[in-house]
């Protein structure tokens, strides 16, 4: 894999009217170019977070370890093992010092950053699928193929509230960023808001009639009033949660099977950094995809993975994404502005195990 | 942010006891702004801060060597200030957990206010002194003069008792123990701008409602006074306005001190039991005002501001009411036993099942459903029969607006309370190496020692909190 791989898909000779259509951005030059590669890990690649500080990358894969990498320069750094069967998803605490992970095993354990398991938290009684750390860092959440939704004090390991959220596996589980209200969607194919503080339902969002997609992520905006919902009908959907309205739509990925990732690259928090907010999306048709907000319009499709992307996240310090791919692929990829400063060269690090390297 | 969705049918006031932490002797309560954190003022000098959510405690600070009387949060709840029967002034900063600075007296402190804005302003009340004013940043204290009009000057012994900032900062309101309320502008500290006599009797407590336009005094004399302060609604979005010009790089000017008025409006009494108040205080949505009683009962009574009528009594366990906290937004309040056990109020959550699919209503009484005649007939058609009962939902309106904005922060619980020292809101992050306290019924052990114990793990320092300023610079 060459760094140097063009990541745009063009769609050469035998384009038809449909092809060229679902490829607009066919003569526009690449955003994003490979940069690092991470390999490491023996399996398909869950999910992959980079801390709030910036600083570390931590990817979570069906071989039941997460691996830390330096997302300066992609550096191994570690891997965290105890979980019995695969990873599923993780979440960083704000301190970037912790990391809560949820796994097949039906346990969510919390992760120091030098290695340490500090806490197993048993309770579900199924495969744990989505885990989600409040703001303040006193409260997980986890959402389990049981149905059901599970408030944890992180001090103490104890559950303290259950939720009967759904009536199917609970796919995502996202705290709202000022911690007052918890999201959890699921394959039934609703989407519920709860109040963070006593596990009231305040609203629940369905976005067609009949046939209900089930929902593969659910994420909130910066400022709580809007919603980003991943659906396994292709579709991302932006919702307003007071007045359950949807406000945007983003086609074009495929997303029929598996439960995606949403991230969105928002800088900052000042009036004139919303207008360059973007939504990023996996596929499962080996790309990622970046669509802006206001507009609609998809601004960049990066192609370089070898199998379906579900893992996806953004850096919330500097300009790049970070992708992983599935049981075909293997590996971390980061993808760095095309227009990034030449002078940086990056230095093979040394590579702590062997199996470990980022090129 | 969960204000506009959960507050069309949220209880304005709390209803029943939630659980009780015993033991902790604390005598003093205060909420932060943001009602995240509670601090809380301990007998033996500790001031506790417990996290609201979880009732975990968040910090021990010790400092103090005898009671802690009264504390105060700054706006953006970083800085915590704490007075006390040692004659010290403590002011803490959360995110370490250490005292930034501290001030002696010569008296023991009975009361200690922030600015609302800068906060390095601080005032404290002595005892049997005058208040003073206090600047951290340049150390210096100046006595505020007990201002006492010439018809009662001859009146022995008015000592000021209570000296507290108003919503807008500019000005500073004195209680005397003789029912003077002294105005006193920051502008000009030595001439008051506004003076009454409340009564005969000592000012014990003066409460501000969360916009800061509404007052209420509780005096000695049995009742709770409520005022109307109608130039501070003015002030504030003015200031707010000016605030989001500089934020947009338009340049701000100066927002004009406003001349001070204030409308009597009710005198809240128990006429039946003839009750003295400890304290009061005012509803996150200012349409109700509870009072605390004093003495041997412990009751909360709940009036209505609007018709002046007493619409709940809250009856307490039967150990005398020390002292009493409502959280500013949420109808959770905090009140005080002699006995040392902190109660917390809550109301009875309620589920509402309108929220559980998009299209259930709740209706009020049951509706006789008179079935078609054909409605159970099973019809072969091409297109499916619409809504029948609710049993096919609606597919959700989608509107296209041209401008999402998926940044600003909504008013209300969250709004960003920015303090002129740049502070901005600021959330204490949990510490998870070292748990301290825990679940409430295991918290006994922690608050029983006089002094901190060698086997009582503080909670470690936390990192600067990673939103805020840092952020910003990338």
């Amino acid at each position: 894999m060459t760094p140097s791989h063009d990541p745009m898909l063009v769609d050469a000779g035998g384009a038809n009217a449909a092809s060229v259509a679902l490829n607009p951005l066919a003569d526009a030059a690449p955003l994003y170019k490979i940069k690092f590669t991470l390999k490491g890990h023996n399996k398909a690649i869950s999910v992959v977070k980079v801390s709030p500080d910036g600083q570390w990358i931590a990817s979570g894969s069906a071989d039941k370890t997460v691996k830390i990498w330096s997302a300066i320069d992609g550096r191994f750094e570690r891997t965290l093992v105890g979980h019995a069967q695969g990873v599923n998803d993780l979440a960083w605490s704000t301190t970037s010092q912790h990391l809560a992970t949820a796994s097949d095993d039906a346990r969510v354990r919390l992760f120091a950053l030098d290695g340490q398991c500090l806490r197993v938290l048993e309770g579900h009684t199924a495969q744990v699928f989505c885990v989600a750390f409040h703001p303040q860092g006193h409260l997980l959440a986890s959402g389990s193929f049981d149905e059901t939704v599970r408030l944890w004090n992180a001090q103490t390991g104890e559950c303290v509230r259950i939720l009967p959220a759904h009536s199917d596996p609970v796919s995502t589980i996202d705290f709202s960023p000022d911690g007052t209200l918890l999201v959890s969607a699921s394959y039934d194919g609703l989407v519920r808001v709860w109040d963070a503080r006593t596990g009231l339902c305040l609203k629940t969002l369905v976005a067609a009639g009949d046939d209900n997609p089930p929902v593969g992520c659910a994420r909130f905006a910066p400022n709580g009033k809007y919603l980003a919902v991943a659906s396994l009908d292709s579709t991302v959907r932006l919702w307003n949660v007071h007045n359950a309205t949807i406000v945007r739509e983003w086609k074009g990925h495929k997303n029929e099977r598996f439960c995606l990732f949403l991230a969105s690259p928002v800088r900052g928090h000042s009036p004139a950094d919303a207008a360059s907010i973007g939504v990023l999306c996996g596929s499962e048709d080996h790309r990622v995809y970046l669509w802006d907000v206001q507009s609609e319009q998809m601004v960049a499709q990066m192609h370089g993975h070898t199998d379906a992307v579900l893992a996806i996240d953004y850096s919330p310090s500097r300009d790049i994404i970070v992708s992983g791919g599935l049981d075909h692929d293997k590996t971390v990829k980061l993808w760095y502005p095309v227009h990034d400063s030449p002078a940086e060269a990056p230095r093979p690090p040394p590579a702590a195990d062997a199996a470990d390297v980022a090129m | 942010m969960n204000i506009p969705l959960i507050e069309s049918w949220l209880d304005a006031y709390p209803t029943q006891i939630d659980f009780s932490i015993p033991d902790t002797n604390v005598v003093a309560l205060a909420f932060n702004r943001r009602g995240n954190h509670l601090a809380g003022a301990a007998a033996n000098g500790a001031v506790i801060v417990w996290d609201v959510d979880m009732w975990s405690v968040l910090r021990l600070l010790h400092g103090h060597a005898a009671s802690v009387t009264s504390l105060s949060w700054s706006r953006s709840g970083r800085y915590l200030v704490s007075g006390g029967q040692d004659w010290r002034c403590i002011v803490w900063d959360m995110s370490t957990g250490e005292a930034v600075h501290t001030f002696d007296f010569d008296v023991p402190v009975t009361n200690v206010s922030i600015h609302p804005f800068k906060s390095h302003l601080l005032v404290a009340s002595l005892q049997s002194s005058p208040p003073v004013l206090i600047d951290t940043r340049t150390r210096t204290t100046t006595p505020l003069p007990a201002a006492i009009p010439p018809e009662f000057r001859d009146q022995a012994r008015d000592v000021d008792v209570l000296a507290c900032w108003d919503a807008t900062g500019h000005y500073i309101f004195t209680g005397t123990s003789k029912g003077h309320w002294h105005v006193l502008p920051l502008a000009d500290v030595t001439t008051p701008v506004f003076t009454d006599r409340l009564a005969a009797h000592a000012i014990r407590h003066f409460a501000f409602a969360r916009s800061g336009s509404h007052l209420a005094a509780t005096v000695n004399d049995k009742t709770i006074r409520t005022y109307h302060l109608p130039y501070v609604a003015g002030y504030l979005t003015d200031r707010a306005r000016v605030a989001a010009q500089v934020a947009r790089g338009d340049g701000g000017e100066e927002v004009p001190v406003p001349p001070f008025e204030c409308v009597p409006m009710l005198k809240l009494q128990d006429l039946v039991n003839r009750n003295s108040w400890c304290s009061s205080a005012w509803a996150g949505n200012e349409e109700f005002v509870i009072g605390a009683t004093a003495g041997r009962m412990h009751e909360l009574n709940v009036w209505n501001v609007a018709t002046g009528t007493l619409v709940k009594l809250l009856e307490g366990p039967s150990e005398p009411l020390l002292a009493f906290a409502w959280h500013p937004v949420l109808p959770v309040c905090v009140s005080l036993s002699q006995k040392g056990t902190m109660y917390v109020w809550n109301t009875k959550p309620r589920d509402r099942w309108s929220a559980f699919a998009p299209d259930f209503k709740e209706i009020e009484d049951n509706v006789e459903y008179e079935e078609r005649e054909d409605e159970f007939d099973l019809v072969e058609e091409l297109t499916l029969p619409t809504v029948n009962g609710g049993a096919v939902s609606a597919a959700a309106k989608v509107t296209k607006p041209a401008f999402v904005d998926l940044v600003t922060p909504i008013e209300g619980y969250t709004k960003v309370d920015e303090d002129d020292d740049g502070d901005e809101p600021w959330a204490l992050t949990v510490s998870l190496d070292h748990p301290v306290g825990g679940a409430p019924h295991s918290a006994m052990g922690v608050f029983a020692a006089t002094q901190p114990p060698a086997a009582l793990v503080l909670v470690q320092r936390d990192d600067p909190p990673a939103r805020g300023k840092r952020r910003r610079e990338d």
